[in-house]
């Protein structure tokens, strides 16, 4: 390697004139390149973060501990007589540049988170209009995610490390506040490490690709991809069926739009029983990646989706 | 009047500059060097740099003699609104317009010499070449070798891919 790049602080220095997805592409270089990059990745979103809500003047003080703890806030001393109907046309304007707001767990104070919504009712949007995506990073400890109702009319949703640690309500209440401000979400992408709910994603009624991967996936979550009528891509990655989910899942299940299902890293008998419980009528490929069937089982498997599924063109194992 | 004071320095190939004294103390390193053995006619050595990037260095110093230091006590906090500009002024885009393999040398001898806007020239003209690159052609820029697993190459392009539009 160049002398220089591999010196961690001259690497870190050229991070941080990079944005987003070089920052990803340089994640994948190599190992000693890969935490710096994603660091500086989410650090620098957090001060965007800040320095967007800086220009909503004095509303408070964000502290470097992100996690849900507001004792360092400035208590929220502004209303919405402080601002002119000009500051919060600067400040939509502003919002309008975003195209995708990372969030670190959280980022906002809950008052205002308020303030704003109130804003927003006085003089009116749109807030963050081109917005195409939204990434959060957080644990649903630190809920209440009220900071999740600021952001409109999105139609894309990542969600990294949401851990529903014990809590069993966790995922769902993120995900209504989610659903709640972003009726129209059509992409959604989950990495999680262990649910211990499922979540229900007929929350989301425009569903039209999912991903979902790292955790356990619960027979009400599948069930639930049923009433998706606009589910047309799904993709499931290192997930591990819950216990006994063959007897839960419900007779005749049938994802109805669904063309492109793909499945990595599966217990091979977990596959099986999605694959054999569901119907997917209008299913056009199929990729089952490290699920470890034999040959014969994947010619049976193959043989039994083709009889159901008339346009299964393409059966991929790898 | 007597001439503006000067230092002279020695590069890792012996080669001597004499350069006026505010124009070495571009140089942190220096500046507190000569802080600390006081006014000599000795050279300063600077083992770790060549005289061709000397010369360059001290071609940057000389053209940003007048700047304004930055405080040497910045407050690090103010790092992080730190514009990520990645505009270099006309000048510097000149003077950075070297091969590859002096730029880097450059950014070397800017970080040991402690000169913080030229060590700011160098990475950001690197990062405007890593941009829009794929991981496979940014490796194949710093020659570095890929060392995932296959098996975490998948995986971290497949969280990347998550991360990304499609």
């Amino acid at each position: 390697m160049e002398r220089f790049i591999a010196i961690p602080e001259l690497r870190y220095t050229v991070f941080t004139f990079l944005e987003s997805p070089d920052l990803l592409n340089c994640a994948q270089v190599c190992r000693s390149w890969k935490d710096d990059a994603l660091s500086v990745r989410w650090r620098f979103c957090c001060v965007e973060m800040r320095e967007l809500m800086g220009q909503l003047a004095w509303v408070y003080e964000v502290g470097e501990d992100l996690d849900g703890d507001y004792s360092f806030y400035n208590k929220l001393e502004a209303s919405v007589e402080d601002f002119d109907k000009g500051d919060w046309h600067a400040f939509l304007k502003l919002t309008a540049k975003i195209h995708i707001l990372s969030m670190p767990s959280q980022p906002f104070h809950p008052d205002s988170v308020e303030l704003v919504k109130e804003l927003v009712a006085t003089y009116g949007g749109p807030l963050f209009p081109n917005l195409r995506r939204l990434e959060i990073l957080t644990s649903a400890k630190s809920s209440p995610m009220v900071s999740l109702g600021l952001v409109t009319g999105l139609t894309s949703v990542l969600m990294y490390g949401l851990d529903a640690y014990g809590d069993d309500d966790g995922f769902e209440e993120i995900f209504s506040q989610v659903a709640e401000s972003c009726p129209g979400i059509r992409d959604l992408r989950i990495v999680t490490e262990c649910a211990r709910s499922g979540p229900i994603f007929s929350v989301f009624p425009k569903l039209r690709s999912l991903s979902y991967g790292m955790g356990m996936l619960f027979a009400e979550s599948w069930s639930s991809l049923a009433r998706c009528t606009n589910l047309a891509e799904l993709g499931i990655w290192s997930v591990s069926l819950e216990e006994g989910a063959e007897n839960s899942l419900p007779e005749g299940l049938e994802f109805g739009s669904l063309k492109e299902l793909r499945i990595r890293k599966m217990d091979d008998e977990a596959a099986l029983v999605l694959l054999d419980g569901t119907r997917m009528p209008l299913l056009q490929s199929l990729l089952l990646e490290k699920v470890e069937l034999t040959e014969e089982e994947e010619k049976d498997l193959s043989d039994r989706l083709k009889a159901r599924c008339p346009d299964l063109k393409h059966i991929d194992f790898v | 009047m007597s001439a503006a004071p000067q230092v002279t320095l020695e590069s890792s190939d012996g080669e001597k500059f004499k350069v006026d004294k505010e124009v070495a103390e571009r140089s942190v390193l220096i500046k507190n060097m000569i802080e600390d053995v006081g006014e000599s006619d000795n050279p300063i050595p600077l083992p770790n740099v060549n005289a061709s990037v000397l010369k360059k260095v001290l071609e940057y110093c000389e053209h940003h003699r007048g700047d304004p230091l930055p405080a040497a006590d910045a407050d690090p906090s103010n790092d992080d609104n730190r514009k990520r500009a990645t505009e270099i002024s006309d000048w510097d885009q000149k003077f950075i317009q070297v091969d590859q393999e002096m730029l880097f040398e450059i950014i070397l001898a800017a970080n040991y010499m402690d000169i913080k806007p030229l060590l700011d020239v160098g990475c950001k003209t690197v990062a405007n070449m890593i941009k829009g690159k794929t991981p496979e052609e940014i490796r194949k820029l710093f020659n570095i070798v890929n060392d995932f697993t296959p098996e975490e190459e998948a995986q971290i392009k497949k969280e990347n891919e998550w991360a990304e539009d499609r």
